[in-house]
């Protein structure tokens, strides 16, 4: 189909107006909403067409029709160019294909018959949504704004929090059948030559119909896509992806999309939040740590439950043995599946709250968690036990600032519990060291997922693990070899003072 | 076959992995039991038969670091190419790759034996081998530096254990350590005999050298990781022998892990069996390096695609597993295996110096007689 | 990829085939404690009183005890285990309670296949029965409203933290058993109108109970092999030289012969072989105490007093140990573990248990106990 436009490309005009409007409406079979009006001055007809709700009406009838009808020359496209000075005034065009691509980003033209182009005017009218606060990464501390489905919102956004002449948004459309422009956003002076050549290697080289989403085109362009891990970092938050630009990463936006992709990221950056860095060092680093422990406990807490009762009761302290035992004797199943159970109910909860308009969702979890709960144990279907420990590893679960990761730790608890019900205490360690082996051989963007633990950058664990006081901060994330490795000068920020100085 | 080997940029390492590499083949199996075994030769020195095997050991390695200087960038297979001819090479790097795969087998069985006494008597060995070779093929393909990376996480994520040795080691009977130097100049080394199977493992060096990027700082790693691995038997050998007494502690196969059942904790108890599984993460880097030397040299020296080795021994590995389910079978493969490491770690590299060194003097002879 | 998910499934499907065998929690009858006799019907076996922990859903009471015969412990469990629905394991026990009768013929058998099974745990106590070890059980388990072994455990335990008594878990005794030149205690449970409670302390020659020692006893064991800190004993000292101490004298003068003062023990000993040949030693006890409580008023009102006092409870505690050493040597078991220290002076450190046994009644001990008052509370 395409190729046979393709060959039919010459020049279309000069052309009459009546066969042009044929042409134009064949195009836009069972379409009504093209705009098509013929207007006539001094014995030449000229043709304004438009689609009008892609189009600003206002200022196509104040600025163009207006000025056009009143004009008191002569129509041609030198004088209507000159009489209607708009900035996007155009009058090169000449091909039906790009009259076509053009009037679907909300162009008006004017054609005058027997010229031998049409003049085109860009007035459009893209409907979008007011910036609003960040929902599924919500923070409490710091900006609370989130990009939109409008890319030059977004770019909007983006230009005003990283004001630097370095800032390169290259353009790169997407896209066979539909098209959808994308930005590949990065720092010249600091981001890695490589990083951002792949990048672009892999959106140019990227050969799909449509791009319905940024999360979608993650996964096209993702190192390993038979992996449960996320690779890409995405964001709806302005500031993390000005904070990570800035710290010499990559970053892809795309049009009609409200999340911005982020490479390369590290499997750690995952539990990373802006708050931690608008938190004092201190704190913010206990929050960072409590975020790492909250992944172990989200994994292991239950699979260790299924081992210990199934195989190892050996293991449980004889306190502990009786209150476990005692809320597990009536219970009919064996410990796997009474776990499995539980686990799939409050991914029930989870799902359903999610599905459901908000105030109903937070009914819904009252409901589900603590009537459902206490009905299950009181009829003996669960222990009460089991009820804690999973009602822990959920919330652990949720801690994870990146809803991507959160989802995927939870989804890692199935392996992990029939592991656990079928070997016992053997059965998590293989998992645990098959996660660690899958996690070695990931890659972002062709950069070690691990870093910096693996490859091992002593340097980049303040950034990572844990934070610490603003003049030990002075260094760029090292293992990603930024062009420029230091953020500021490092001998004023270690500069002591004497005592009574 | 090239005598030097070009290792690309995505496959070359830091010297600094070199200790995580050595000190994880070092750190397997042997362990367990090597309080015992070191006991029943030198008795309440043990710890200096530990310290003597150390500097045996330090020695070797300066002999094999000097012969891998005498070549630009070679490994054990080149050197043998070149000193013994293709030939001669190609039998004694098959002989290395056959040790390997020997202790390979030796370590697998050896660990699913010790799950079968501590944790799950009834459990089909063929089971365990599958887990622990499917572990090992996931990782191997992964490349040189996932195995690197295996051997230097999986090193962090195991030394954990360490602190659990706390309790035990406040246990201490200090008199069982006394009366120090009672045992006789053989007995110590004999004992230092004993200690140097479990230290065996240095070897992997002959293989890895070649990937090394930063070649002058090899020396401090390597000592420090064989330093690392003999601090470790130090303190597991003394606590054992402060623990238990010399009838106990020579009855026991693995005292190591028996120590760890005094331990408890409020919300967990028995801490063997945690280790022992836990034990998975420690053999697992081991045994992934040794495969790896099976497939690397198996493409050095017959041009077989690593991947299809992998696959075949993998395989073949399970399958023999299953059929190692006697205990005494085991201990004496293992025993073996130990026995003909002493010759391949030990011995080897002192025949193998003057050789190269001989060699080397020839060819500087002839060029110099090409020269003139 | 559809290859490589059926190769998975197909994997996931024989670990299902291959996987152990599950011993999930309620169906285990879970032992706490265990104690073994001598079968008083059957020559050469044993006979042994578990108490099970059941969780059984219909039952109040989640505690049971069963009784088996067998030759060996394990059958003798098998056989106990016919009389329950669940499955008897021995991975909890907490506490092994062994027969008089059965003590002193020798226990190491046991305790050996114990050691040798992997599931047992280490840290379990041992204890010996005043009489046999179902008849205590059994009797405590009705009286004691709570699991008796559990109750037991927790007495035992006590001490150890008190500290007046060394450690007697499994690996304690096998530990001391297989050293040379000493020989394990371990506390003797006594009944009293059914309940069971701590009577005294059995001295244990090798594996054999051979002699019963009063509980203080255990203290000094203790105080003897490591650092103790804040470890109760009441002493009984001569009144007399306290009389010009007297706080109310002019009042209510004491008429008792007697004082007792009851104190808190901190300290450590050191013994050192001095003559070898001789085979003398020389125990230094360096303790600070701390004076919680006198049966008569005295008043601690210059360092006189407390000169007095500290001199005269290092009297009674020399004594006691000098009381003790003649005791054990009578009995030629060493608890303390002289035989140790004298190994560590053997040139290769090569001591044989007969050896030891020759000597053991031929040494001589200094005992020297150095007291130090640190605290009188807040009256002088």
């Amino acid at each position: 189909m395409r190729k046979r436009r393709k060959q039919e490309s010459s020049s279309l005009f000069p052309i009459k107006i009546d066969q042009f409007e044929k042409l134009l409406k064949s195009k836009f079979e069972n379409n009504p909403d093209l705009s098509f009006s013929v207007y006539e001055h001094e014995n030449k007809k000229a043709a304004v067409f438009y689609i009008s709700y892609l189009v600003d009406l206002e200022k196509a009838e104040e600025f163009l029709l207006n000025l056009l009808l009143t004009m008191q020359k002569e129509w041609t496209n030198a004088s209507i160019q000159n009489e209607i000075p708009l900035i996007s005034g155009d009058a090169t065009i000449n091909k039906l294909e790009d009259i076509l691509e053009k009037i679907l980003l909300g162009t008006a033209f004017i054609y005058i018959e027997g010229e031998d182009s049409v003049v085109s005017y860009m007035m459009p009218n893209k409907e979008k949504r007011a910036l609003t606060k960040a929902e599924t990464e919500s923070v409490v501390i710091g900006p609370q704004i989130a990009f939109t489905e409008s890319l030059v919102t977004n770019l909007n956004v983006i230009r005003w929090s990283i004001r630097s002449t370095d800032l390169v948004m290259e353009k790169i459309l997407l896209g066979k059948e539909t098209i959808h422009e994308v930005r590949l956003i990065y720092l010249k002076s600091v981001a890695n030559e490589t990083d951002v050549n792949t990048m672009r290697e892999r959106l140019k080289t990227l050969e799909v119909n449509s791009i319905d989403d940024s999360s979608v085109l993650a996964q096209y362009i993702e190192d390993s896509s038979a992996s449960i891990f996320p690779q890409f970092y995405l964001t709806e938050l302005p500031d993390r992806f000005a904070y990570t630009i800035t710290q010499g990463r990559v970053g892809v936006i795309v049009e009609n999309s409200p999340t911005a992709i982020i490479a390369p990221s590290t499997f750690l950056s995952f539990f990373e939040s802006t708050e931690d860095l608008y938190m004092r060092w201190n704190t913010g680093s206990f929050l960072r740590i409590l975020r790492f422990l909250s992944v172990f406990i989200a994994i292991f807490l239950t699979p260790m439950y299924v081992a210990a009762v199934t195989y190892h009761y050996e293991i449980i302290p004889s306190d502990l043995l009786i209150s476990i035992g005692q809320s597990r004797a009536g219970v009919p199943f064996p410990p796997i599946f009474e776990a499995l159970f539980l686990e799939l109910m409050i991914e029930l909860l989870r799902e359903a709250g999610a599905r459901l308009p908000t105030k109903v969702g937070q009914t819904i979890g009252i409901v589900g968690g603590v009537v459902v709960g206490t009905a299950a144990v009181q009829a003996g279907i669960t222990s009460n036990i089991l009820i804690i420990f999973i009602t822990i590893s959920a919330l652990a679960s949720f801690t994870a600032p990146s809803y991507l990761m959160g989802t995927t730790i939870r989804v890692l608890r199935f392996p992990m519990i029939i592991l656990a019900g079928i070997l016992g205490i053997v059965g998590i360690i293989f998992g645990i060291c098959f996660l660690a082996i899958h996690l070695l051989k990931l890659t972002s963007l062709g950069r070690p997922y691990l870093t910096p633990i693996y490859p091992f950058q002593m340097k980049d664990l303040n950034k990572v693990l844990f934070r610490l006081p603003p003049n030990f901060q002075w260094r760029r994330f090292l293992s990603f070899q930024p062009k420029d490795t230091s953020r500021y000068d490092k001998t004023k920020a270690k500069k002591k003072k004497d005592i009574d100085e | 076959m090239d005598i030097n080997v070009k290792a690309g940029p995505k496959t070359e390492i830091r010297a600094f992995y070199l200790f995580f590499i050595i000190s994880s083949l070092q750190l397997g199996v042997g362990i367990m039991g090597a309080p015992s075994i070191v006991f029943m030769e030198s008795k309440q020195d043990s710890w200096i038969s530990v310290l003597i095997a150390f500097l045996i050991i330090v020695f070797i390695l300066f002999i094999m670091l000097y012969i891998l200087k005498q070549y630009e960038n070679t490994d054990i297979f080149g050197i043998q190419a070149d000193v013994f001819g293709q030939w001669l090479g190609k039998l004694l790097g098959t002989v290395y790759i056959i040790y390997f795969l020997a202790v390979l087998f030796s370590v697998v069985t050896t660990y699913i034996d010790v799950v079968r006494v501590f944790i799950f008597p009834e459990v089909s060995p063929f089971l365990l081998a599958l887990l622990l070779m499917s572990l090992v093929t996931y990782s191997v393909l992964g490349g040189f530096r996932v195995i690197v990376g295996v051997c230097f996480l999986f090193f962090i994520l195991t030394h954990w254990i360490l602190f659990l040795l706390i309790e035990p080691a406040l246990e201490i009977d200090w008199t069982h350590l006394q009366p120090v130097m009672g045992a006789s100049i053989t007995e110590l080394f004999k004992g230092a005999k004993a200690t140097v199977y479990t230290l065996l493992g240095f070897e992997i060096l002959f293989f890895v050298y070649p990937f090394i990027k930063n070649k002058e700082k090899v020396k401090l790693p390597v000592i420090l990781a064989v330093g690392w691995t003999t601090v470790i038997i130090l303190i597991t050998v003394i606590t054992s022998i402060g623990f238990f007494s010399p009838d106990q502690l020579m009855r026991r196969e693995w005292p190591v892990l028996n120590l760890f059942k005094i331990q408890t904790f409020s919300f967990i108890e028995r801490l063997d069996f945690v280790v022992v599984a836990g034990w998975m993460m420690v053999i697992v880097p081991n045994i992934v390096i040794l495969m790896w030397g099976i497939t690397y040299g198996m493409k050095r020296l017959y041009q077989i695609p690593q991947k299809k080795t992998l696959y075949i021994v993998s395989i073949l590995l399970v399958i023999a597993s299953a059929f190692m389910d006697n205990h005494f079978q085991i201990y004496s493969f293992t025993d073996i295996v130990a026995r003909s490491g002493f010759w391949v770690g030990y011995i080897y590299p002192l025949l193998l110096l003057p050789l190269v060194l001989l060699k080397k003097r020839w060819r500087r002879k002839k060029g110099r007689g090409k020269g003139v | 990829m559809y290859r490589k998910i059926l190769i998975i499934a197909m994997v996931s499907l024989l670990f299902l085939t291959a996987c152990p065998e599950s011993k999930v929690i309620e169906n285990q009858g879970i032992i706490n404690t265990r104690g073994i006799d001598i079968n008083p019907d059957q020559e050469n076996q044993i006979e042994t009183t578990l108490i099970v922990y059941q969780f059984d859903d219909q039952a109040t009471n989640i505690t049971k005890t069963l009784y088996g015969v067998g030759h060996t412990i394990k059958a003798a469990r098998e056989k106990a285990n016919e009389s329950s629905s669940f499955n008897l394991t021995p991975g909890q026990i907490r506490l092994n309670l062994f027969g008089r009768e059965l003590a002193e013929q020798g226990i190491i058998e046991y305790i050996s296949a114990m050691i040798s099974d992997a599931r047992i745990s280490d840290t379990m106590l041992l204890a010996v029965a005043d009489s046999s070890a179902k008849e205590i059980l059994t009797e405590g388990q009705k009286v004691t409203s709570i699991n008796v072994g559990q109750y037991l455990h927790g007495v035992i335990d006590r001490e150890h933290k008190e500290e007046t008594l060394p450690r007697v878990e499994l690996n304690d005794f096998s530990h001391i058993y297989n050293d040379v030149g000493i020989d394990p205690i371990l506390p003797v449970i006594g009944s009293k109108n059914g309940e069971p409670v701590k009577t005294s302390i059995a001295l244990f020659q090798d594996d054999k109970y051979v002699k019963e020692l009063p509980l203080v006893d255990g203290l000094l064991v203790n105080l003897f092999q490591k650092t103790i800190g804040n470890a109760p004993l009441e002493l009984k000292l001569p009144m007399e030289p306290f009389r010009e101490y007297e706080a109310k004298k002019e009042l209510h003068p004491s008429n008792s012969e007697n004082l007792y003062v009851r104190i808190g023990l901190n300290g450590k000993s050191q013994t050192k072989l001095t003559d070898f040949e001789e085979k003398h030693f020389k125990t230094t006890i360096n303790l600070g105490i701390i004076l919680e409580e006198f049966s008569e008023l005295i008043s601690m009102k210059d360092e006189k007093a407390a000169d007095l006092l500290e001199k005269e409870i290092a009297k009674q505690i020399e004594g006691k140990y000098e009381t003790l050493l003649k005791k054990v040597q009578e009995a030629n078991a060493d608890p303390f573990g002289f035989g140790n220290i004298y190994r560590t002076h053997r040139k290769a450190g090569d001591l044989t248990k007969k050896e030891w046994r020759e000597i053991f009644p031929t040494i001589s001990v200094d005992f020297n106990v150095n007291v130090e008052v640190l605290n009188y509370g807040t009256t002088k």
